[in-house]
Protein backbone atom coordinates (compact mmCIF):
# COMPACT_ATOMS: atom_id res chain seq x y z
CA UNK A 1 0.00 0.00 0.00
CA UNK A 2 3.20 2.30 0.64
CA UNK A 3 5.85 3.24 -1.56
CA UNK A 4 8.01 0.79 0.64
CA UNK A 5 6.65 -1.82 -0.72
CA UNK A 6 7.59 -1.00 -3.86
CA UNK A 7 11.52 -2.18 -3.69
CA UNK A 8 10.88 -5.71 -2.76
CA UNK A 9 7.95 -6.04 -5.45
CA UNK A 10 11.02 -4.41 -8.03
CA UNK A 11 13.50 -7.06 -7.07
CA UNK A 12 10.93 -9.95 -7.11
CA UNK A 13 9.76 -8.84 -10.39
CA UNK A 14 13.33 -8.56 -12.07
CA UNK A 15 14.50 -11.98 -9.76
CA UNK A 16 11.45 -13.73 -11.98
CA UNK A 17 12.32 -12.43 -15.20
CA UNK A 18 15.89 -13.03 -14.31
CA UNK A 19 15.06 -16.65 -13.56
CA UNK A 20 12.78 -17.89 -15.94
CA UNK A 21 15.33 -17.46 -18.82
CA UNK A 22 14.45 -16.20 -22.44
CA UNK A 23 11.12 -17.70 -23.52
CA UNK A 24 9.42 -17.93 -26.68
CA UNK A 25 7.96 -14.29 -27.37
CA UNK A 26 7.69 -11.34 -24.95
CA UNK A 27 6.18 -12.28 -21.79
CA UNK A 28 4.82 -10.34 -19.26
CA UNK A 29 5.48 -10.18 -15.44
CA UNK A 30 2.72 -8.33 -13.15
CA UNK A 31 2.36 -8.02 -9.21
CA UNK A 32 0.97 -5.50 -6.90
CA UNK A 33 2.22 -4.10 -3.66
CA UNK A 34 -0.64 -6.15 -2.36
CA UNK A 35 -3.04 -8.13 -2.99
CA UNK A 36 -5.79 -7.82 0.04
CA UNK A 37 -6.31 -4.12 0.09
CA UNK A 38 -8.02 -2.81 3.10
CA UNK A 39 -9.26 1.10 3.22
CA UNK A 40 -9.10 1.93 6.55
CA UNK A 41 -8.95 5.34 6.69
CA UNK A 42 -12.65 6.09 4.77
CA UNK A 43 -11.50 9.67 3.77
CA UNK A 44 -8.17 9.22 2.33
CA UNK A 45 -8.87 5.88 0.85
CA UNK A 46 -5.69 3.80 0.00
CA UNK A 47 -3.08 3.02 -2.61
CA UNK A 48 -1.46 0.58 -4.51
CA UNK A 49 1.04 -0.10 -6.99
CA UNK A 50 1.09 -2.24 -9.70
CA UNK A 51 4.48 -3.28 -10.92
CA UNK A 52 5.38 -5.30 -13.79
CA UNK A 53 8.62 -6.20 -16.26
CA UNK A 54 8.92 -7.09 -20.16
CA UNK A 55 11.01 -10.12 -20.82
CA UNK A 56 12.66 -10.30 -23.80
CA UNK A 57 12.86 -13.36 -25.70
CA UNK A 58 14.79 -15.62 -28.11
CA UNK A 59 15.70 -13.33 -30.74
CA UNK A 60 19.03 -13.01 -28.67
CA UNK A 61 18.57 -9.28 -27.37
CA UNK A 62 19.94 -8.40 -24.15
CA UNK A 63 17.67 -8.36 -20.70
CA UNK A 64 18.01 -5.42 -20.36
CA UNK A 65 16.89 -3.91 -23.47
CA UNK A 66 14.51 -1.09 -22.93
CA UNK A 67 11.04 0.27 -23.98
CA UNK A 68 10.80 0.24 -27.45
CA UNK A 69 7.49 0.23 -29.63
CA UNK A 70 5.98 -1.37 -26.53
CA UNK A 71 2.94 0.01 -24.68
CA UNK A 72 1.57 -1.10 -21.43
CA UNK A 73 -2.47 -0.75 -21.05
CA UNK A 74 -3.79 -1.11 -17.42
CA UNK A 75 -7.65 -2.25 -16.83
CA UNK A 76 -8.56 -1.70 -13.09
CA UNK A 77 -12.14 -3.09 -12.50
CA UNK A 78 -14.58 -3.00 -9.56
CA UNK A 79 -16.89 -5.89 -8.86
CA UNK A 80 -19.88 -5.16 -10.86
CA UNK A 81 -23.44 -3.77 -9.96
CA UNK A 82 -26.63 -2.66 -11.13
CA UNK A 83 -26.75 1.00 -12.27
CA UNK A 84 -30.15 2.64 -12.21
CA UNK A 85 -29.86 5.75 -14.60
CA UNK A 86 -32.89 8.46 -13.84
CA UNK A 87 -33.77 11.50 -16.37
CA UNK A 88 -35.32 14.41 -14.71
CA UNK A 89 -38.27 15.66 -16.78
CA UNK A 90 -40.21 19.00 -16.27
CA UNK A 91 -44.04 18.36 -14.79
CA UNK A 92 -46.15 20.84 -13.78
CA UNK A 93 -43.57 23.37 -13.34
CA UNK A 94 -41.24 20.82 -11.66
CA UNK A 95 -38.52 18.92 -12.38
CA UNK A 96 -39.38 14.94 -11.57
CA UNK A 97 -37.54 12.19 -11.97
CA UNK A 98 -39.19 10.37 -15.20
CA UNK A 99 -37.80 7.78 -17.04
CA UNK A 100 -35.06 5.33 -16.19
CA UNK A 101 -33.15 2.95 -16.98
CA UNK A 102 -31.01 -0.06 -14.91
CA UNK A 103 -28.16 -1.04 -16.67
CA UNK A 104 -27.18 -4.46 -15.30
CA UNK A 105 -23.71 -5.89 -14.41
CA UNK A 106 -21.70 -2.81 -14.91
CA UNK A 107 -18.27 -2.74 -13.21
CA UNK A 108 -18.64 -0.41 -10.18
CA UNK A 109 -14.67 0.80 -10.62
CA UNK A 110 -13.48 1.58 -14.05
CA UNK A 111 -9.60 2.89 -14.07
CA UNK A 112 -7.69 2.96 -17.62
CA UNK A 113 -3.95 3.61 -17.77
CA UNK A 114 -1.60 3.75 -20.14
CA UNK A 115 2.11 4.24 -21.36
CA UNK A 116 0.75 6.74 -24.11
CA UNK A 117 -2.77 7.80 -25.10
CA UNK A 118 -4.83 4.49 -25.92
CA UNK A 119 -5.52 5.79 -29.17
CA UNK A 120 -2.06 6.24 -30.01
CA UNK A 121 -1.92 2.44 -29.55
CA UNK A 122 -4.72 0.39 -30.21
CA UNK A 123 -7.43 1.01 -33.24
CA UNK A 124 -11.50 1.89 -31.93
CA UNK A 125 -12.02 -1.62 -32.94
CA UNK A 126 -9.72 -3.23 -30.91
CA UNK A 127 -10.12 -1.03 -28.30
CA UNK A 128 -14.06 -1.69 -28.67
CA UNK A 129 -14.06 -5.51 -28.59
CA UNK A 130 -11.73 -5.51 -25.59
CA UNK A 131 -13.70 -3.04 -23.71
CA UNK A 132 -11.11 -1.16 -22.85
CA UNK A 133 -11.62 2.78 -21.50
CA UNK A 134 -14.77 3.49 -19.72
CA UNK A 135 -16.70 4.93 -22.82
CA UNK A 136 -15.97 1.45 -24.20
CA UNK A 137 -17.48 -0.65 -21.47
CA UNK A 138 -20.64 -2.53 -23.29
CA UNK A 139 -23.90 -1.65 -21.69
CA UNK A 140 -25.79 -4.18 -23.59
CA UNK A 141 -27.70 -5.23 -20.74
CA UNK A 142 -30.18 -2.94 -19.81
CA UNK A 143 -33.84 -3.00 -18.37
CA UNK A 144 -35.74 0.29 -19.33
CA UNK A 145 -38.51 1.62 -16.74
CA UNK A 146 -40.15 3.83 -19.40
CA UNK A 147 -40.82 4.10 -23.05
CA UNK A 148 -37.04 4.59 -24.14
CA UNK A 149 -37.36 2.65 -26.65
CA UNK A 150 -35.12 4.88 -29.29
CA UNK A 151 -30.98 4.07 -29.50
CA UNK A 152 -30.22 7.64 -29.40
CA UNK A 153 -32.26 8.06 -25.93
CA UNK A 154 -30.61 4.63 -24.15
CA UNK A 155 -27.42 6.15 -25.60
CA UNK A 156 -28.05 9.13 -23.84
CA UNK A 157 -28.54 7.23 -20.60
CA UNK A 158 -25.31 5.41 -21.38
CA UNK A 159 -23.25 8.44 -21.33
CA UNK A 160 -25.22 10.20 -18.28
CA UNK A 161 -23.58 7.54 -16.52
CA UNK A 162 -20.07 7.37 -17.32
CA UNK A 163 -20.00 10.44 -16.63
CA UNK A 164 -21.79 10.35 -13.27
CA UNK A 165 -19.27 7.85 -12.64
CA UNK A 166 -16.01 9.96 -13.69
CA UNK A 167 -17.86 12.87 -11.35
CA UNK A 168 -17.54 10.77 -8.68
CA UNK A 169 -13.84 9.60 -9.58
CA UNK A 170 -15.13 5.92 -9.56
CA UNK A 171 -14.43 5.64 -13.57
CA UNK A 172 -11.14 7.63 -14.70
CA UNK A 173 -8.58 7.16 -17.39
CA UNK A 174 -5.11 8.00 -17.46
CA UNK A 175 -2.97 8.11 -20.59
CA UNK A 176 0.47 8.64 -19.09
CA UNK A 177 -0.44 6.52 -15.66
CA UNK A 178 1.85 3.70 -16.44
CA UNK A 179 5.44 4.63 -15.82
CA UNK A 180 8.27 3.04 -17.73
CA UNK A 181 10.58 2.77 -14.36
CA UNK A 182 13.76 1.64 -15.89
CA UNK A 183 14.74 -1.13 -19.27
CA UNK A 184 11.90 -3.40 -19.36
CA UNK A 185 10.21 -2.55 -15.72
CA UNK A 186 7.25 -0.51 -14.95
CA UNK A 187 4.64 0.92 -12.88
CA UNK A 188 1.30 2.51 -11.79
CA UNK A 189 -0.28 3.86 -8.86
CA UNK A 190 -3.78 2.79 -8.25
CA UNK A 191 -5.76 4.88 -6.12
CA UNK A 192 -8.20 3.13 -4.33
CA UNK A 193 -10.98 5.74 -3.25
CA UNK A 194 -13.09 5.64 -0.28
CA UNK A 195 -16.58 4.76 -1.78
CA UNK A 196 -15.59 1.97 -4.14
CA UNK A 197 -17.51 -1.20 -3.20
CA UNK A 198 -15.63 -3.92 -1.39
CA UNK A 199 -15.21 -7.16 -3.07
CA UNK A 200 -12.94 -8.96 -6.23
CA UNK A 201 -11.16 -6.15 -8.47
CA UNK A 202 -9.85 -7.45 -11.61
CA UNK A 203 -6.48 -5.64 -12.77
CA UNK A 204 -5.93 -6.73 -16.15
CA UNK A 205 -2.37 -5.90 -17.87
CA UNK A 206 -2.17 -5.75 -21.42
CA UNK A 207 1.20 -5.64 -23.41
CA UNK A 208 0.56 -3.93 -26.93
CA UNK A 209 2.82 -3.77 -29.92
CA UNK A 210 1.97 -1.75 -33.34
CA UNK A 211 -1.62 -2.32 -33.01
CA UNK A 212 -1.77 -6.36 -31.49
CA UNK A 213 -1.98 -6.70 -27.75
CA UNK A 214 0.88 -9.63 -27.27
CA UNK A 215 0.13 -10.45 -24.00
CA UNK A 216 -2.36 -9.66 -21.35
CA UNK A 217 -2.13 -10.55 -17.54
CA UNK A 218 -4.60 -10.44 -14.82
CA UNK A 219 -4.37 -9.96 -10.87
CA UNK A 220 -7.40 -10.22 -8.45
CA UNK A 221 -6.74 -8.27 -5.36
CA UNK A 222 -9.67 -8.14 -2.85
CA UNK A 223 -10.54 -4.82 -1.39
CA UNK A 224 -11.99 -4.58 1.84
CA UNK A 225 -12.88 -1.45 4.09
CA UNK A 226 -11.71 -1.51 7.91
CA UNK A 227 -12.50 1.48 10.82
CA UNK A 228 -14.96 2.74 12.69
CA UNK A 229 -17.48 4.08 9.39
CA UNK A 230 -17.37 0.36 8.15
CA UNK A 231 -18.30 -1.31 11.29
CA UNK A 232 -20.97 1.02 11.68
CA UNK A 233 -22.17 0.14 7.88
CA UNK A 234 -22.01 -3.75 8.29
CA UNK A 235 -24.00 -3.42 11.03
CA UNK A 236 -26.59 -1.13 9.47
CA UNK A 237 -27.04 -3.66 6.64
CA UNK A 238 -26.45 -6.89 8.84
CA UNK A 239 -28.35 -6.35 12.39
CA UNK A 240 -30.49 -3.63 10.63
CA UNK A 241 -32.98 -4.10 13.80
CA UNK A 242 -30.41 -3.88 16.35
CA UNK A 243 -28.66 -1.51 14.44
CA UNK A 244 -31.82 0.82 15.25
CA UNK A 245 -32.49 -0.26 18.40
CA UNK A 246 -29.16 0.78 19.29
CA UNK A 247 -29.24 4.32 17.55
CA UNK A 248 -32.29 4.94 19.67
CA UNK A 249 -30.81 4.10 22.95
CA UNK A 250 -27.69 6.06 22.46
CA UNK A 251 -29.65 8.82 21.56
CA UNK A 252 -31.68 8.93 24.10
CA UNK A 253 -28.99 8.33 26.99
CA UNK A 254 -26.53 11.07 25.24
CA UNK A 255 -29.96 13.32 25.41
CA UNK A 256 -30.25 12.84 28.86
CA UNK A 257 -26.46 12.95 29.79
CA UNK A 258 -26.54 16.46 27.51
CA UNK A 259 -29.08 17.74 30.00
CA UNK A 260 -27.79 16.53 33.15
CA UNK A 261 -24.14 17.73 32.18
CA UNK A 262 -25.75 21.68 31.76
CA UNK A 263 -28.13 21.17 34.57
CA UNK A 264 -25.13 21.09 36.94
CA UNK A 265 -23.71 24.20 35.67
CA UNK B 1 -10.64 17.51 9.62
CA UNK B 2 -12.84 15.56 7.02
CA UNK B 3 -15.00 12.50 8.41
CA UNK B 4 -16.92 10.17 6.25
CA UNK B 5 -20.01 9.40 6.66
CA UNK B 6 -20.70 5.40 6.51
CA UNK B 7 -24.51 5.52 5.67
CA UNK B 8 -24.42 8.47 3.54
CA UNK B 9 -21.26 7.37 2.11
CA UNK B 10 -19.50 10.50 1.79
CA UNK B 11 -16.79 12.57 3.18
CA UNK B 12 -17.50 15.77 5.22
CA UNK B 13 -15.65 18.33 6.96
CA UNK B 14 -16.56 17.66 10.77
CA UNK B 15 -16.83 20.77 11.95
CA UNK B 16 -19.36 21.97 9.17
CA UNK B 17 -21.68 19.50 10.67
CA UNK B 18 -20.83 20.20 14.32
CA UNK B 19 -21.53 24.16 13.56
CA UNK B 20 -25.22 23.13 11.65
CA UNK B 21 -25.76 20.87 14.88
CA UNK B 22 -25.07 24.17 17.15
CA UNK B 23 -26.88 26.86 14.55
CA UNK B 24 -30.04 24.78 14.88
CA UNK B 25 -29.76 24.04 18.33
CA UNK B 26 -29.24 27.82 18.58
CA UNK B 27 -32.26 28.61 17.09
CA UNK B 28 -34.23 25.67 18.88
CA UNK B 29 -33.02 26.85 22.49
CA UNK B 30 -34.32 30.36 21.35
CA UNK B 31 -37.45 29.42 19.64
CA UNK B 32 -38.46 26.53 21.83
CA UNK B 33 -38.99 24.08 18.91
CA UNK B 34 -37.72 21.04 17.72
CA UNK B 35 -35.41 22.27 15.07
CA UNK B 36 -36.15 19.08 12.78
CA UNK B 37 -37.91 21.13 10.04
CA UNK B 38 -34.78 23.28 10.05
CA UNK B 39 -32.23 20.16 10.14
CA UNK B 40 -33.27 18.07 7.34
CA UNK B 41 -33.34 20.73 5.04
CA UNK B 42 -29.90 22.07 5.90
CA UNK B 43 -28.34 18.41 5.96
CA UNK B 44 -29.84 18.58 2.18
CA UNK B 45 -28.71 21.75 1.25
CA UNK B 46 -25.46 20.46 2.11
CA UNK B 47 -24.96 17.48 -0.15
CA UNK B 48 -26.24 14.44 2.11
CA UNK B 49 -28.75 12.81 0.26
CA UNK B 50 -32.37 13.46 1.20
CA UNK B 51 -33.66 10.02 2.82
CA UNK B 52 -30.34 9.81 4.60
CA UNK B 53 -31.30 13.34 6.25
CA UNK B 54 -34.40 12.71 7.12
CA UNK B 55 -33.93 9.03 8.84
CA UNK B 56 -30.98 10.63 10.67
CA UNK B 57 -32.77 13.78 11.84
CA UNK B 58 -35.64 11.23 13.39
CA UNK B 59 -32.77 9.65 15.18
CA UNK B 60 -31.28 12.84 16.21
CA UNK B 61 -34.46 14.09 17.57
CA UNK B 62 -35.04 11.84 20.13
CA UNK B 63 -31.77 12.98 21.37
CA UNK B 64 -32.96 16.07 21.64
CA UNK B 65 -36.50 15.79 22.86
CA UNK B 66 -35.79 13.20 25.54
CA UNK B 67 -34.22 15.30 28.15
CA UNK B 68 -37.19 17.66 28.21
CA UNK B 69 -39.75 15.02 28.15
CA UNK B 70 -37.82 13.52 31.19
CA UNK B 71 -38.08 17.10 32.71
CA UNK B 72 -42.09 17.12 31.91
CA UNK B 73 -42.55 13.62 33.58
CA UNK B 74 -40.94 14.58 36.49
CA UNK B 75 -43.08 17.54 37.00
CA UNK B 76 -46.16 15.81 36.21
CA UNK B 77 -46.87 18.28 33.49
CA UNK B 78 -48.09 15.61 30.38
CA UNK B 79 -51.21 13.99 30.25
CA UNK B 80 -49.91 10.40 29.98
CA UNK B 81 -53.23 9.03 28.25
CA UNK B 82 -53.52 11.71 25.87
CA UNK B 83 -49.93 11.19 25.06
CA UNK B 84 -50.29 7.00 24.84
CA UNK B 85 -53.84 7.45 22.20
CA UNK B 86 -51.28 10.29 20.50
CA UNK B 87 -48.65 8.05 20.07
CA UNK B 88 -51.27 5.37 19.04
CA UNK B 89 -52.20 6.89 16.02
CA UNK B 90 -48.81 8.36 15.60
CA UNK B 91 -47.15 4.45 15.89
CA UNK B 92 -49.93 3.81 12.76
CA UNK B 93 -48.42 6.74 11.20
CA UNK B 94 -44.89 6.34 10.89
CA UNK B 95 -45.61 2.53 9.67
CA UNK B 96 -47.25 3.53 6.75
CA UNK B 97 -45.15 6.70 6.86
CA UNK B 98 -41.78 4.58 6.56
CA UNK B 99 -43.57 1.85 3.91
CA UNK B 100 -44.84 5.21 1.76
CA UNK B 101 -41.28 6.54 1.91
CA UNK B 102 -39.27 3.02 0.88
CA UNK B 103 -41.99 2.47 -2.04
CA UNK B 104 -40.73 5.77 -2.92
CA UNK B 105 -37.15 5.51 -2.41
CA UNK B 106 -37.43 2.20 -4.75
CA UNK B 107 -39.02 4.13 -7.65
CA UNK B 108 -36.97 7.13 -7.51
CA UNK B 109 -39.55 9.60 -6.16
CA UNK B 110 -38.26 9.89 -2.39
CA UNK B 111 -36.49 13.43 -3.08
CA UNK B 112 -39.45 14.58 -4.38
CA UNK B 113 -41.86 13.58 -2.00
CA UNK B 114 -39.52 15.44 0.65
CA UNK B 115 -39.16 18.41 -1.38
CA UNK B 116 -42.89 18.76 -1.46
CA UNK B 117 -43.97 17.95 1.48
CA UNK B 118 -41.20 20.61 2.82
CA UNK B 119 -42.07 22.92 0.78
CA UNK B 120 -46.28 22.41 1.46
CA UNK B 121 -46.05 22.13 5.44
CA UNK B 122 -43.25 25.37 5.95
CA UNK B 123 -44.57 27.27 3.37
CA UNK B 124 -48.25 27.04 4.96
CA UNK B 125 -47.31 26.84 8.49
CA UNK B 126 -44.45 29.94 8.05
CA UNK B 127 -47.10 32.43 6.38
CA UNK B 128 -49.76 31.73 9.09
CA UNK B 129 -47.25 32.50 12.09
CA UNK B 130 -45.78 35.40 10.44
CA UNK B 131 -49.56 36.86 9.96
CA UNK B 132 -50.29 35.88 13.48
CA UNK B 133 -47.29 37.49 15.42
CA UNK B 134 -47.34 40.43 12.77
CA UNK B 135 -51.06 40.46 14.56
CA UNK B 136 -49.36 40.32 17.49
CA UNK B 137 -46.68 42.82 17.47
CA UNK B 138 -49.60 45.06 15.91
CA UNK B 139 -51.73 44.55 19.28
CA UNK B 140 -48.77 45.27 21.87
CA UNK B 141 -48.26 48.51 20.17
CA UNK B 142 -51.83 49.24 20.07
CA UNK B 143 -52.50 48.17 23.45
CA UNK B 144 -55.70 45.95 22.91
CA UNK B 145 -55.91 42.59 24.64
CA UNK B 146 -55.90 39.53 22.96
CA UNK B 147 -59.57 37.99 22.37
CA UNK B 148 -59.52 34.75 24.34
CA UNK B 149 -61.50 31.98 23.21
CA UNK B 150 -63.60 31.12 26.52
CA UNK B 151 -62.83 27.06 28.06
CA UNK B 152 -65.27 24.85 27.62
CA UNK B 153 -66.72 26.27 24.21
CA UNK B 154 -68.40 23.64 22.01
CA UNK B 155 -66.59 23.07 18.61
CA UNK B 156 -67.52 20.31 16.12
CA UNK B 157 -65.38 18.14 18.24
CA UNK B 158 -67.63 17.62 20.82
CA UNK B 159 -69.74 15.58 18.39
CA UNK B 160 -67.82 12.99 17.49
CA UNK B 161 -68.22 9.27 18.99
CA UNK B 162 -65.24 7.37 21.09
CA UNK B 163 -65.57 9.90 24.01
CA UNK B 164 -62.82 9.32 26.66
CA UNK B 165 -62.01 10.82 29.69
CA UNK B 166 -58.49 12.83 30.13
CA UNK B 167 -58.19 13.75 33.55
CA UNK B 168 -54.87 15.47 33.64
CA UNK B 169 -56.33 18.09 30.62
CA UNK B 170 -60.03 18.11 32.34
CA UNK B 171 -61.06 16.73 28.62
CA UNK B 172 -64.23 14.05 28.08
CA UNK B 173 -63.73 14.47 24.15
CA UNK B 174 -63.92 11.66 21.46
CA UNK B 175 -60.92 9.70 20.87
CA UNK B 176 -60.66 9.85 17.08
CA UNK B 177 -59.66 13.86 16.49
CA UNK B 178 -56.31 12.80 19.10
CA UNK B 179 -55.53 9.46 17.21
CA UNK B 180 -55.92 11.61 13.69
CA UNK B 181 -53.25 14.08 15.10
CA UNK B 182 -51.04 11.67 16.31
CA UNK B 183 -51.47 9.73 12.70
CA UNK B 184 -50.34 12.76 10.60
CA UNK B 185 -47.28 13.21 13.06
CA UNK B 186 -45.95 10.31 12.46
CA UNK B 187 -46.57 10.47 8.87
CA UNK B 188 -44.40 13.69 8.82
CA UNK B 189 -41.73 12.12 11.40
CA UNK B 190 -41.30 9.12 8.70
CA UNK B 191 -41.10 11.21 5.61
CA UNK B 192 -39.49 14.54 6.82
CA UNK B 193 -37.70 14.18 9.64
CA UNK B 194 -39.51 16.25 12.13
CA UNK B 195 -40.77 15.75 15.14
CA UNK B 196 -43.86 17.61 14.44
CA UNK B 197 -44.10 19.55 17.50
CA UNK B 198 -44.82 22.61 15.54
CA UNK B 199 -48.15 20.86 14.02
CA UNK B 200 -48.81 19.33 17.07
CA UNK B 201 -48.90 22.20 19.37
CA UNK B 202 -51.15 24.32 18.01
CA UNK B 203 -53.26 21.25 17.44
CA UNK B 204 -53.74 20.47 20.79
CA UNK B 205 -54.39 24.14 21.89
CA UNK B 206 -56.69 25.05 19.11
CA UNK B 207 -58.56 21.85 18.11
CA UNK B 208 -58.54 19.31 21.29
CA UNK B 209 -58.39 22.95 24.02
CA UNK B 210 -56.05 21.19 25.45
CA UNK B 211 -54.49 23.14 28.67
CA UNK B 212 -51.63 24.62 27.87
CA UNK B 213 -49.91 23.64 30.67
CA UNK B 214 -49.67 19.62 29.69
CA UNK B 215 -49.55 20.57 25.90
CA UNK B 216 -45.85 20.66 25.63
CA UNK B 217 -44.86 17.99 27.76
CA UNK B 218 -47.57 15.79 26.14
CA UNK B 219 -46.00 16.89 22.58
CA UNK B 220 -42.81 16.11 23.70
CA UNK B 221 -43.58 12.67 24.95
CA UNK B 222 -45.23 11.56 22.22
CA UNK B 223 -42.27 12.85 19.98
CA UNK B 224 -39.92 10.68 21.52
CA UNK B 225 -41.60 7.52 21.09
CA UNK B 226 -42.50 8.41 17.43
CA UNK B 227 -39.09 9.61 15.99
CA UNK B 228 -37.74 6.35 18.42
CA UNK B 229 -40.24 4.76 16.33
CA UNK B 230 -39.68 5.91 12.70
CA UNK B 231 -35.81 5.53 13.57
CA UNK B 232 -36.15 2.06 14.24
CA UNK B 233 -38.06 1.58 11.01
CA UNK B 234 -36.40 2.98 8.70
CA UNK B 235 -32.96 1.38 9.94
CA UNK B 236 -34.78 -1.90 9.08
CA UNK B 237 -36.74 -0.91 5.75
CA UNK B 238 -34.59 1.90 4.23
CA UNK B 239 -30.88 1.34 5.61
CA UNK B 240 -30.86 5.46 5.71
CA UNK B 241 -30.09 5.96 9.62
CA UNK B 242 -26.62 7.60 9.76
CA UNK B 243 -25.53 7.01 13.56
CA UNK B 244 -22.34 8.81 13.27
CA UNK B 245 -24.11 12.05 11.50
CA UNK B 246 -26.98 11.58 13.97
CA UNK B 247 -24.28 11.95 16.66
CA UNK B 248 -22.67 14.63 15.81
CA UNK B 249 -25.26 16.80 15.27
CA UNK B 250 -26.79 16.42 18.56
CA UNK B 251 -22.80 17.32 20.18
CA UNK B 252 -22.99 20.37 18.03
CA UNK B 253 -26.96 21.11 19.25
CA UNK B 254 -26.21 20.30 22.83
CA UNK B 255 -24.00 23.50 23.12
CA UNK B 256 -25.81 25.40 20.38
CA UNK B 257 -29.43 24.76 22.56
CA UNK B 258 -27.87 26.04 25.55
CA UNK B 259 -26.59 29.19 24.10
CA UNK B 260 -29.78 29.61 22.15
CA UNK B 261 -32.31 29.64 25.15
CA UNK B 262 -30.12 32.42 27.11
CA UNK B 263 -30.56 34.70 24.02
CA UNK B 264 -34.12 33.83 23.86
CA UNK B 265 -34.90 35.12 27.10
CA UNK B 266 -33.93 38.48 26.52
CA UNK B 267 -36.22 38.30 23.36
CA UNK B 268 -39.70 39.35 22.65
CA UNK B 269 -42.08 36.61 21.87
CA UNK B 270 -43.57 37.81 18.70
CA UNK B 271 -40.67 39.08 17.15
CA UNK B 272 -39.34 35.77 17.95
CA UNK B 273 -42.13 34.11 16.60
CA UNK B 274 -41.94 36.79 13.52
CA UNK B 275 -38.36 36.10 12.57
CA UNK B 276 -38.76 32.40 12.79
CA UNK B 277 -41.91 32.57 10.40
CA UNK B 278 -39.85 34.24 8.09
CA UNK B 279 -37.02 31.72 8.53
CA UNK B 280 -39.54 28.89 7.77
CA UNK B 281 -40.43 30.73 4.99
CA UNK B 282 -37.02 31.15 3.21
CA UNK B 283 -36.43 27.28 3.53
CA UNK B 284 -39.71 26.33 2.12
CA UNK B 285 -39.26 28.95 -0.81
CA UNK B 286 -35.73 27.86 -1.21
CA UNK B 287 -36.84 23.83 -1.51
CA UNK B 288 -39.77 25.44 -3.79
CA UNK B 289 -36.82 27.07 -5.78
CA UNK B 290 -34.74 24.12 -6.45
CA UNK B 291 -37.61 22.46 -7.51
CA UNK B 292 -38.42 24.93 -10.53
CA UNK B 293 -35.00 25.65 -11.49
CA UNK B 294 -33.42 23.39 -14.03
CA UNK B 295 -30.92 21.65 -12.54
CA UNK B 296 -27.23 21.39 -14.09
CA UNK B 297 -27.68 17.19 -14.54
CA UNK B 298 -31.14 16.28 -15.71
CA UNK B 299 -29.38 12.77 -14.66
CA UNK B 300 -28.83 10.94 -11.73
CA UNK B 301 -27.49 7.28 -10.93
CA UNK B 302 -28.03 4.87 -8.19
CA UNK B 303 -26.87 0.94 -7.50
CA UNK B 304 -29.52 -0.94 -7.79
CA UNK B 305 -32.64 -1.73 -9.58
CA UNK B 306 -35.67 0.20 -9.72
CA UNK B 307 -39.16 -0.66 -9.22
Amino acid sequence: MTRYGLIPVMIICLVSYLLTGPAKAERLHVNLTAHEVAVTSSFTGARITLFGAIQRTSDGLAPSQQFQNEDIIVAVIGPSEDLTVRRKERVGGIWVNRDAITFKRVPSVYYLASTRPVDEILSQSVRMRNELGPDYISLDRYEAHSDISSDEDIESFRQAMIRKKKEIALYGEDERGVRVQANTLFSMDINIPANVPVGKFSVRVFLVRDGVILQSQSIQPSVSKKGIERMIYSFAHVQPLFYGITAVIVAAFAGWLASVIFRQR
Amino acid sequence: MQIYLPIAELSVNIFLILSMGAMVGFLSGMFGVGGGFLMTPLLIFSGIPPAVAVATEANQIVASSVSGAIAHWRRKSLDLKMGLVLLAGGSVGSVVGVALFSRLRASGQVDLLISLSYVLFLGVIGTLMFFESIRSIHRAQGGQAPKRRKPGQHNWIHGLPFKMRFRRSKLYISAIPPILIGFVVGLLAAIMGVGGGFIMVPAMIYLLRMPTSVVVGTSLFQIVFVTALVTVLHATNTQTVDALLALLLLLGGVVGAQIGVRVGVKMKGEQLRALLAIMVMAVSAKIAFDLIVTPDDLFTISTGSSH
